[in-house]
């Protein structure tokens, strides 16, 4: 819950979601219930074509759901006009790629700017997430000029910059070296213990993985389980647990190993 | 908005050369619009100009509301104005027209070149009509420049001042004297002051509209008219001065109601309703609808040169829109985004163009020569120019703006291979875009419009869809060029095949952009060849004409001495007809021409009456004509016995007679005796227009359905004619010389009036005209020409300007392939192959442009003769479709030298760049 608000930053009850191959339709959700509260840090696995991007791309609404509800700070995005979700989810959501997709055209400074252009208090957000990204030496460049860290760390200056409610990151260390990849993991613990952010990333890593509070795996569309990853920085924790949760074995058993 | 700006602007700022290249093109497009309105602008200042002068020192001017020949102002109109207390003056005007030459010809050519006869004819052209006022005022109405005023009711003196435009025509100042031209009399009058009186050019049926002091050319005093004229004066016009501080306005609206009940319904003319009337005539029409032209025809090359800018911009940042669309964009933002870079461009264009334009209409020399209040560049070029550049602009981006609205958040986390184009063949497309094409002949050709709006409406239609089924083809155009030619080209240039496949049709709407926009000018420019030689085919005349005629005016030779003619040097004997010619009506409206205006005045037709036998018979006819209907053989016994006549084959399409069926003439001189010629035969005889245009067919009016031939003495008899106006002859083998065959003519038309003839047209003597069709043919050509191309220069400019968006095109192909050119340096192809590939790829567009020019171009000529056919007086004319392949085939080679040539900047280019070069900056890329 949000401690603020009493609200709760996420809230994915039975999201159905159906993609149309051919002459018939497929299940990519089938009915996926997910929820997170303030500060907290969840990583969502599952192997390829179990539905974890489509479950992040329906929860940031960029794309829609078929049936069930997603609430992000008590918002029903699913009710909402294009302009209406846009609005929404460049003040309350932030996006994490793993491209970086920054605009070429911008400066870093410029691109951190994007979302927020026009609200109150810019200035002084942007210069501190510049010192805390450590950018300040780089924020006149452009993505051309900066290495694949520095673009990610621009990247998520961007999606902190309007302060949302949620922090949404898709295999946001896959373009990245595995030391730059750790330094990410590590800024998205620190932002949720300093900032109470919740984030929410969709991984296949479990280096990455073993940075959140609890692992949810998803298996045909379907969160199969979840389990507590007790701040072990581990990797082989979190693959232990992940094959546990997928061979159904008791959380309690997967938390002794 | 500030960062919808922003982001526009950095989007251009990322490519600088395809900006300027773009706005190169825009400016060059927005160039043509002004350098061609501001001729609007200019001769619409001239009209206000000339308004404001030509009532002198009068406000106001009365003239009858009928423009008919006889009525003129009633005196007692005259007797009602002066009663009026705020009447200062009224001055009665006598409006007259006369041939006025000077006695001294001017040795610059003024009267122009003739189209037929001798040099002896040429040189003895008189200059057009003059108009000469008569009035009795004692001051001038303008100022003198030199010299002074004529003494009003003197009679005696006959003296006359000229206006500086027609001194300067005439070639004649003060103290010189100019003949006034009055059937056989001539009168002599002595200049003795030039005045400074406005000019405007145009037609004299359009002055005539308006009388006003500031007409006239030549100012005699009324009594001095009367004697030239033979003829008690009249009141053509009265000019009105009021008294000081009367109300003009309140004079004007107080006896408006009065005027229109005299007599002779009258009505004031002042300065506005001058211009008014000018701003109609068919001068300024014409100059308006060139500007038109020129406006749509630049702004669809400015519209498709920013179109290919913005697309390809779009194309290249779809992932940057699904970016910012997750991010912070709505669908409007993305769209004004788009908007705001077509109207940068835009404006770049129009401040570019407006300048230049300005400075090249400054700078003309001619022009300054020809407009003498100078050249203008008004509202209407302002207008324009604006519509061209953001009209084009605004239109270039609803499609690029379409596409960018619907690219989806979500594409913002799909790899980016997965957004290449599909390379498909578009066969709907084709086969919608061949249906819309054949619209046009069908609706021209098969299913006609009536006369009136629907042929306005026919055109639209037919045209419209057919430039849209055009469109709609080329890409399938692309991708059959891509299969198909590219081979072959690579073939020719050396290049393995496989690297130009798909080169063109990898961005299909892209290649399709540029080769539509050479196409606008290449296709208009192959149109405006086709519509032209093929019209031209009606009116210049053919093969079967013999090569000279000798003309007889106005009265007629004897058939014995007509005859002589053959013993002329250097004709040919066996080959010389004597002929009598006359124009009657036809009795009964076969041709509907009262119901189609573009045959109106065509319900007469010009029968020329000779020997039959020597005309169609014997082994050396004078007429070899192709016969359509009948035969030689079978038409003479009718011709000679049953008064049977030949016709020209559309006569017989056009009235839906044939063979023995008859028609009944009414003989001019006798119209209550109608008589009944059958027709005997259908020949083709193309180019007869202007054979009886040039040669005194046509005695009685200046339209005519048909050139018919009958019998001599048939026709001589029918239409009460005295002898021969005309011999019609070959030349000898060894040439003649007309000089010589007009002097002889010459001496013979004397001997039998016994009197003097003149050589050349005259209206005091006796004349003879030899018109040699040689002449004639190179001088119809020689002016058809250079008509040609003169419209002919605004398309080919609008190709070299699209050139520019081919550049683009190119450059921006070429930077998406960097990429996969390092790969092919690395894997060993060499810098000469990738260059010529790049230089094939211009080519393959050029030969895209060609192929749809061609097509295009070709229709829409055909098209345009077929509608021709309900137009101005082009009636009935039927041409056959003539393709002049010398002047197509350069343009088309011109075409792909000038899209070779536009590859060769990013060929070398890519050719001079390394292959790790080539990598690197290829996977930059975004």
């Amino acid at each position: 819950m949000n401690a603020t608000n009493g609200k709760v930053p996420l809230l994915v009850q039975a999201v159905v979601k159906r993609f149309r191959q051919g002459n018939a339709y497929i299940n990519a959700l089938n009915g996926v219930n997910l929820s997170a509260s303030t500060g907290e840090f969840i990583a969502i696995m599952g192997a390829s074509g179990s539905g974890k991007s489509t479950l992040l791309h329906s929860i940031s609404g960029l794309t829609s759901i078929d049936s069930g509800h997603v609430l992000i700070d008590g918002v029903e995005i699913s009710g909402l006009s294009d302009s209406e979700l846009t609005r929404f989810r460049s003040r309350h959501i932030g996006l994490i790629f793993q491209a970086f997709n920054l605009i070429p055209v911008l400066t870093a400074e410029d691109n951190i700017r994007l979302p927020a252009v026009g609200s109150s208090g810019l200035d002084a957000r942007v210069d501190a997430l510049l010192d805390r990204l450590d950018l300040r030496s780089r924020r006149l460049h452009k993505p051309d000029a900066l290495s694949g860290g520095e673009q990610q760390r621009v990247a998520i200056g961007r999606a902190l910059v309007a302060d949302p409610a949620i922090l949404l990151a898709d295999e946001p260390t896959g373009s990245l070296d595995s030391g730059s990849s750790q330094e990410f993991c590590k800024l998205m613990r620190d932002l949720c213990n300093e900032q109470h952010r919740t984030v929410v990333v969709v991984t296949h890593e479990p280096t990455v993985a073993m940075w959140a509070d609890r692992v949810v795996v998803l298996q045909d569309g379907v969160d199969v389980g979840s389990f507590a990853t007790d701040g072990l920085h581990d990797p082989q924790t979190i693959s232990s647990g992940y094959q546990n949760v997928l061979r159904g074995i008791s959380k309690e058993a997967a938390k002794c190993h | 908005m500030s960062l919808v700006v922003k982001l526009a602007i950095a989007f251009l700022r990322e490519h600088p050369i395809r900006i300027v290249l773009t706005s190169i093109a825009t400016i060059a497009s927005v160039c043509m619009v002004v350098w061609v309105a501001s001729n609007y602008d200019t001769i619409l200042h001239s009209y206000d100009v000339y308004a404001n002068k030509t009532f002198g020192c009068y406000p106001l001017s009365v003239a009858p509301i009928s423009n008919a020949k006889d009525e003129g102002v009633p005196i007692e109109v005259m007797e009602a104005l002066k009663a009026d207390p705020d009447v200062a003056s009224i001055e009665p005007m006598w409006v007259l027209r006369a041939l006025v030459r000077s006695v001294n010809p001017p040795n610059d050519g003024a009267s122009g070149s003739s189209r037929s006869g001798s040099k002896r004819e040429r040189e003895s052209e008189r200059s057009p009509e003059s108009t000469v006022l008569a009035l009795d005022i004692a001051d001038a109405p303008f100022a003198m420049l030199r010299g002074h005023w004529i003494t009003p009711r003197n009679s005696d003196a006959f003296e006359t001042v000229v206006s500086v435009c027609a001194a300067k025509r005439l070639g004649v100042d003060i103290d010189q004297d100019v003949v006034v031209d009055r059937g056989e009399r001539s009168y002599r009058l002595r200049v003795i002051g030039i005045m400074d009186s406005p000019s405007v050019d145009v037609s004299y049926g359009s002055q005539m509209s308006i009388l006003t002091p500031g007409i006239g050319d030549l100012y005699v005093a009324r009594a001095t008219a009367e004697k030239l004229f033979e003829h008690a004066s009249r009141i053509s016009f009265l000019a009105v001065a009021l008294k000081p501080n009367r109300d003009l306005t309140a004079f004007r609206f107080g006896w408006a109601p009065r005027l229109s009940g005299f007599s002779v319904p009258v009505q004031f003319q002042e300065a506005s309703d001058v211009e008014e009337a000018l701003c109609e005539t068919s001068e300024a029409e014409n100059v308006k609808l060139q500007a038109f032209a020129a406006t749509g025809i630049s702004l669809l090359v400015a519209l498709l040169v920013i179109f290919s800018t913005l697309s390809m911009g779009a194309s290249e940042r779809v992932r940057q829109f699904a970016i910012l669309r997750a991010v912070v964009f709505t669908r409007s933002k993305v769209a004004l985004m788009i908007a705001f870079e077509g109207l940068i461009l835009a404006t770049i264009g129009f401040i570019g163009g407006m300048c230049l334009g300005y400075l090249l209409v400054m700078m003309s020399k001619g022009a300054t020569e020809f407009f003498q209040q100078g050249f203008r560049v008004g509202f209407n070029t302002f207008f324009l120019a604006a519509l061209t550049a953001y009209g084009g602009a605004l239109l270039s981006a609803l499609v690029p703006v379409y596409r960018a609205i619907h690219v989806r958040p979500v594409e913002a986390m799909v790899p980016q291979i997965q957004l290449s184009n599909a390379k498909g063949t578009p066969v709907r497309l084709v086969v919608v875009g061949f249906l819309l094409i054949l619209v046009n002949p069908l609706l021209t050709f098969v299913f006609p419009p009536k006369y009136g709006t629907g042929v306005l409406v026919t055109m639209c239609i037919g045209f419209l869809s057919m430039a849209v089924g055009f469109v709609l083809i080329a890409p399938g155009i692309v991708v059959f060029v891509d299969r198909v030619i590219s081979p072959l080209l690579g073939r020719m240039l050396g290049i393995e095949p496989k690297l130009l496949v798909y080169q063109i049709s990898s961005n299909l709407w892209r290649s399709v952009g540029a080769a539509i926009s050479m196409t606008i000018g290449l296709g208009l420019f192959i149109s405006i060849q086709v519509w032209g030689y093929t019209m031209l085919d009606a009116f210049i005349p053919g093969p079967w004409v013999p090569d000279a005629i000798i003309t007889f005016s106005p009265f007629s030779v004897p058939l014995k001495d007509a005859a002589t003619v053959a013993e002329f040097p250097g004709v040919d004997p066996n080959r010389c007809v004597p002929l009598v010619v006359e124009q009657p009506r036809l009795l009964n409206d076969i041709t509907n021409s009262a119901g189609r205006a573009s045959v109106t005045r065509q319900d007469n037709v010009v029968i020329v009456g000779f020997d039959s036998k020597r005309a169609f018979g014997g082994d050396h006819p004078l007429l070899d004509l192709e016969w359509v209907q009948g035969s030689p053989d079978q038409a003479m016994p009718i011709i000679e016995r049953q008064r049977g006549c030949v016709v020209p084959d559309h006569f017989l399409r056009e009235t839906g007679l044939k063979i023995g069926d008859s028609f009944s003439l009414v003989p001019p001189e006798n119209p209550g005796s109608p008589v009944k010629y059958v027709i005997a035969g259908a020949v083709k005889i193309p180019g007869w227009h202007w054979q009886t245009k040039f040669t005194g067919f046509r005695p009685r009016t200046h339209r005519a359905a048909a050139l018919i031939f009958a019998d001599y003495s048939a026709v001589t008899k029918d239409f009460d004619l005295r002898g021969v106006s005309h011999v019609w002859f070959f030349y000898g083998p060894n040439g003649a010389d007309p000089d010589r065959l007009a002097a002889s003519a010459q001496a013979l038309f004397s001997s039998v009036l016994h009197r003097e003839v003149a050589i050349g047209r005259s209206q005091a003597l006796p004349y003879v005209r030899v018109v040699p069709v040689e002449n004639l043919r190179r001088s119809l050509l020689v002016n058809a020409r250079k008509w040609l191309w003169i419209i002919s220069q605004l398309p080919l400019i609008a190709l070299a300007v699209a050139c520019l968006g081919v550049l683009n095109v190119i450059i921006a192909s070429v930077r998406a392939r960097r990429w996969s050119m390092g790969v092919l340096r690395a894997v060993g192809f060499s810098r000469g192959t990738l260059v010529r590939a790049v230089i094939a790829e211009g080519l393959l567009i050029g030969i895209v442009t060609c192929l749809l020019s061609l097509g295009f171009g070709i229709l829409a000529g055909w098209c345009g003769c077929g509608i021709s056919q309900y137009l101005s007086f082009f009636g009935g004319l039927h041409p056959s479709l003539v393709i002049p392949w010398y002047p197509i085939l350069l343009s088309l080679l011109g075409t792909l030298i000038l899209s070779a040539f536009t590859a060769v900047w990013p060929a070398l280019s890519i050719g001079r760049s390394e292959p790790l070069t080539l990598l690197q900056q290829g996977r930059s890329a975004f």
